[in-house]
């Protein structure tokens, strides 16, 4: 569709298009349509069932947290910034989850059917197992705990004694934090670290939802 | 005017009430030509009721477990159909006869395309879509269905 | 961004320096030429003079719209005493007291319980105007044919054809102009014009003030009937005996019951003559006519400002449209002292009528129309249950009627007059109506609603399409005011269905637009005030109202507001506003700044713009926002001045949204360092509770929170 003529641009593109801007899609456009084929041309299925290497990944995700690491000011800012990171995955693994389930796919309307989701299919197909544990926490009403005995991003991941409030897995609770306000379910989460006897890696993601996220609950679900 | 009158207006709406996409398209069926037939004033309408039906759809939404919510309004003669995803993306399609079969094939192509948008690395949640590959393969899968 | 923003002509007159048309500078000119009160007195009666406790309450629009009417039959010699007054006739001077009945009326409902009113009204109206609004159809009776199998191009819907709609709109136009008028030469400010809800409730209070005389319901037909003379009357009880002739004589349409009550009004006059013979004759008319007599003694002298007990003559709120533009008209003609001279009277004569009306009411109306309601419940039920065998047991439990048509009633002859489109009105069905209505007048909602449900299906079964419209539409007023809880049952099974029944017939068998309109509208404001759901409904049917409405009229676009109003009113629950209506509200608001933009009502434009605004100040949707820029041109609501700067902001606008990102990360790691230390506590402590994960991952549906939360071990 030409450019120029369609109606349908957003304001900031709409009315006037720079020159240097309408030159360089064309240009990319050409390139795109006669030699490679753009992301819309793969299938979403095509790495479902392929397997990553473990230390390949193991290798990004330790890049990445140095990486990180350069320009915070201290061990929340680090976690804050994992979180954000995780949170970009979250947020594309739930759409391609559900395409995967096809005509089958549900959206989550309530706050246990979510958590459930989560720490069921969505735990399940990033790190092919489920979590170990989802909890309720007993004084609040707003938290609830989904705990991994032994995350997969902190295989490798040794952390030094200064750092000791470090959780590297605080990547994992930005994709849980993803997946709910994708499905307006907004909170926060956090992962802390709450080593047992048997599992000393023992991470729990502690969930406090947003006040309204219990209001609505209470409106939508309330006399059923 | 030969042909079928009927036009298609359709937008992907991201979280913010804001539009990520628009496209008009006329029917093929009926020896249609495809081409959209909106009168000028018939352009902020279309975008009107498409925002409005957003309160339906924050209504239904929390009803229904299905990502496909079928015909969520209606104004006047104007049909609104909504797809929602995962991630509180709306699809709303506006027609004027009722064929639900057809607008879900429609919209789980839509999906597809979606989420490969989403895939790509450089693209966020509430961007506008801009790709001219996106806009081909929207306009095909509305000639293969609508 | 730059939008093209064109500059229509009708932006170009508001804006420059001459909004107004050429009709509109004449009828400038003519008031500028009085001082600011006479500007106000000739718009007083609008909302904006009324009392606010009656403009907020819809309720009461209601109330008062369905009122007992009260013919008024004079002679001669009364009229003129109250020319000598300054007014045209005594229907004139006691019109507008009969709108707010002195004091507290108390009437008994059909369980025998008494019910007080604080604001009881009743309507005066000539009784030769019930004569001179006759339905065509009695004149040339035959002249009605059926056509299409039990169409009816029935005459009595014919005066409910609508004539009156367009006067309401022409007199809301010129009310609205005038306060366009007061906003543009500063003398209101747009607050205080009540740009709101306040034309709209003079809209739809004017059109439910001329109820037009018709076979389906008995509303507009006389209660009762004042008869009057005066003390200067030389044979006065001979006079009376030929006014009640010459009242039964008129030639009112013959559905109209001619069996209501008399009341004898003996007027003396105090300036002029004595009182001793007044009351004396005042004796004798007891004698011959019983007790519903009166005597008012009122003042034949002019009233001017100056006089120590003057006040000023109440304005009706309820004057039909057709004669409060009548009179507007005749205002503007007349000279200006003769204007407001006519428009005091003697604080003694007020007191007198007031006294009057409300003796009349509270001890003749209301006691007659009680004792008919009781006696036709009774008898013409039990009539009913003889003629057609059927078990009623209506008035005694809501919802009573499990009355089936049995086999033998259809079998015999039908009282429906296909012919007038009537029933007589002693026929059992035109009694029940009476009744119905009755009872409703007297706010007896239950009943009435008993009534009106179980005459539909008569009316239904003689096919009598107008009357069942009536009694529909009538059903779910009454249940609406019965305060019932609406559930959703009761509006998809009922509200839906009779309102869209009723305004089929109304609309596609009878073209009596009026009659649809009245009927949605006042559903509408019903539904409205139970809120919720039921306002979304009542947004609905006013859409529906709308398509009676297509031109670009006042009351489209008052419609159109009203509509926005309606959605408004869903404000949705708990802090998130779930299940509000704020879009659709704000949407109705642009679409009906547009039609006050056409009608060049510019005021009311830019109120439905700032309403709506907020909703769409940083909306992204092109077509709105360059729409919208469009409106608010067009209204006034930018200064061509401004729009260099605004084109200007829209630019740089433009290019902060695109550096905004990067703003917002900036702002995201600002707030990172100053969030420093949010991080939940977490000790390992926490006592928890564990969620058991099903297989499929799906979701525990059934179980609910103390299921699933009861105290189970970890």
């Amino acid at each position: 569709m030409n450019r120029d003529t369609s109606p349908f641009r957003p304001a900031s593109t709409g009315a006037s298009p720079t020159p240097k801007h309408a030159s360089l899609t064309a240009s990319t456009n050409l390139r795109y349509s006669l030699t490679r084929k753009s992301i819309y041309d793969r299938h979403l299925n095509r790495t479902k069932t392929s397997e990553l290497s473990k230390s390949a990944f193991a290798f990004l995700f330790g890049e990445m947290v140095q990486h990180a690491q350069k320009k915070v000011y201290g061990v929340q800012d680090l976690e804050k910034k994992l979180n954000q990171h995780g949170y970009a995955v979250g947020q594309r693994f739930l759409e391609l989850l559900l395409w995967r389930e096809g005509r089958t796919a549900k959206r989550e309307t309530r706050i246990l059917g979510i958590l459930q989701f989560i720490s069921h299919s969505l735990y399940r197909a990033i790190f092919q197992k489920p979590a170990d544990t989802l909890e309720k926490v007993r004084e609040n009403e707003d938290e609830y705990m989904i705990s991994d005995n032994d995350p997969l991003v902190n295989s490798y991941i040794s952390v030094p004694k200064e750092m000791s409030q470090l959780n590297c897995a605080a990547f994992i609770a930005g994709i849980i934090e993803a997946v709910l306000d994708g499905h307006c379910f907004p909170a926060k989460v956090t992962a802390h670290t709450a080593p047992s006897d048997m599992w000393p890696g023992r991470t729990v993601f502690l969930i406090k939802f947003e006040p309204e996220v219990l209001e609505r609950e209470g409106l939508r679900h309330g006399s059923t | 005017m030969a042909g079928s009158t009927t036009s298609y207006y359709f937008v992907i709406i991201g979280t913010k009430d804001n539009p990520l996409y628009e496209a008009e398209f006329g029917t093929f069926k009926q020896g249609g030509d495809g081409v959209p037939k909106f009168r000028e004033e018939q352009r902020h309408m279309n975008q009107f009721i498409a925002h409005s039906s957003l309160d339906c759809i924050e209504d239904l939404q929390w009803a229904s477990k299905e990502m496909y919510l079928k015909t969520v309004d209606k104004f006047n003669n104007t049909w609104v159909s909504c797809f929602l995803t995962g991630g509180n993306i709306k699809f709303l399609l506006l027609h004027d006869a009722r064929s639900d079969e057809p607008i879900r094939q429609f919209f789980t192509d839509v999906y597809d395309l979606y989420c490969k948008t989403l895939m790509n690395p450089f693209y966020e949640v509430n961007m506008a879509i801009r790709s001219q590959t996106f806009d081909q393969k929207i306009k095909a899968a509305a000639k293969k269905y609508l | 961004m730059a939008l093209p923003l064109e500059i229509p002509p009708r932006a170009r007159s508001a804006i420059g320096a001459s909004k107004a048309s050429p009709m509109y500078n004449l009828r400038s000119s003519i008031v500028s030429t009085g001082s600011t009160t006479s500007l106000a007195s000739l718009f007083a009666g609008t909302g904006a003079s009324l009392p606010r406790d009656i403009v907020d309450d819809i309720k009461s629009v209601i109330h008062h719209a369905f009122v007992p009417h009260i013919a008024v039959h004079v002679s001669d010699d009364v009229n003129d005493i109250i020319r000598e007054k300054g007014l045209p006739d005594l229907y004139q001077l006691i019109r507008s007291y009969g709108e707010k009945v002195q004091g507290r009326i108390t009437a008994r409902d059909s369980q025998g319980s008494s019910v007080t009113f604080e604001d009881f009204a009743v309507r005066f109206v000539r009784l030769s105007d019930i004569a001179q609004r006759p339905d065509r159809n009695s004149r040339n009776g035959a002249g009605s044919t059926l056509r299409n199998g039990g169409q009816w191009d029935g005459a009595s819907a014919e005066s409910m054809n609508s004539e009156e709609l367009p006067l309401v709109d022409e007199l809301l136009d010129l009310h609205l102009s005038h306060a366009e008028e007061l906003i543009e030469t500063s003398l209101a400010t747009e607050a205080e014009s009540h740009t709101g809800q306040a034309f709209y409730l003079l809209y739809l209070r004017k059109l439910l003030s001329g109820f037009p005389v018709t076979s389906h319901e008995t509303f507009s037909h006389p209660v009762a009937c004042l008869i009057a003379i005066s003390s200067r009357n030389p044979s006065p009880i001979d006079t009376l005996r030929q006014l009640y002739k010459s009242g039964a004589e008129m030639e009112i349409p013959g559905y109209v019951n001619k069996e209501y009550l008399r009341y004898y009004v003996l007027v003396h006059d105090e300036d002029k003559d004595d009182i001793q013979k007044s009351t004396a004759l005042f004796e004798q008319m007891k004698r011959h006519f019983g007790l519903h007599c009166h005597l008012l003694r009122i003042r034949s002298s002019m009233c001017i400002v100056s006089d120590e007990d003057s006040v000023p003559l109440a304005k009706s709120q309820w004057l039909p449209a057709s004669d409060e533009l009548a009179e507007l008209h005749s205002r503007q003609e007349d000279d200006i002292e003769g204007d407001s001279l006519s428009r005091f009277i003697h604080g003694s004569d007020e007191s007198a009528i007031k006294t009057m009306i409300r003796e009349m009411v509270a001890q003749s109306i209301i006691p007659f129309m009680e004792r008919n309601i009781a006696s036709w419940n009774d008898q013409i039920l039990s009539r009913r249950k003889g003629i057609g065998g059927r078990v009623l047991s209506f008035s005694r439990r809501f919802l009573g009627s499990t009355a089936t048509r049995s086999a033998t009633n259809s079998a015999t002859a039908s009282n429906f007059d296909p012919v007038t489109n009537s029933y007589d009105p002693v026929t059992p069905e035109a009694q029940m109506r009476k009744l119905a209505d009755w009872a409703f007048m007297l706010r007896d909602w239950k009943l009435a609603y008993d009534v009106y449900n179980t005459i539909r299906t008569d009316f239904n079964n003689d096919k009598a399409w107008l009357h069942v419209a009536g009694a529909q539409e009538m059903t779910i007023i009454s249940l609406l005011l019965t305060g019932q809880a609406i559930t959703p049952k009761i509006r998809t099974d009922t509200i839906d269905v009779y309102l869209d029944a009723a305004c089929y017939s109304y609309v596609t068998r009878f073209r009596a637009f009026y009659a649809a309109l009245r009927c949605l509208l006042v559903t509408v404001e019903l539904l409205r005030l139970s809120g919720g759901s039921s306002a979304e409904l009542a947004a609905k049917w006013a859409i529906k109202a709308l398509d009676l409405n297509i031109r670009p009229t006042v009351g489209r676009a008052l419609i159109s507001q009203r509509v926005g109003d309606c959605y408004a009113v869903r404000q949705g629950a708990g802090s998130g506003g779930w299940g509000g209506r704020r879009r659709k509200a704000a949407m109705w608001h642009v679409l009906a700044a547009d039609t006050w933009i056409q009608l060049g009502k510019y005021a009311q434009a830019r109120h439905c713009i700032d309403v709506a605004m907020p909703r769409y100040m940083s909306t992204e949707f092109v077509y709105i926002r360059r729409f919208l820029d469009q409106l608010k041109l067009d209204s006034g609501h930018v200064n061509l001045l401004d729009l260099g700067s605004m084109k200007i902001s829209d630019d740089t606008e433009k290019d902060s949204a695109d550096t905004d990102d990067v703003d917002e990360e900036k702002v995201d790691i600002a707030e990172a360092l100053i969030e420093e230390g949010e991080k939940p506590r977490f000790d390992g402590k926490r006592r928890s509770i564990l969620i058991p994960q099903t297989a499929n991952g799906d979701a525990p549906g059934m179980m609910t929170m103390e299921e699933s939360f009861n105290d189970r071990p970890l």
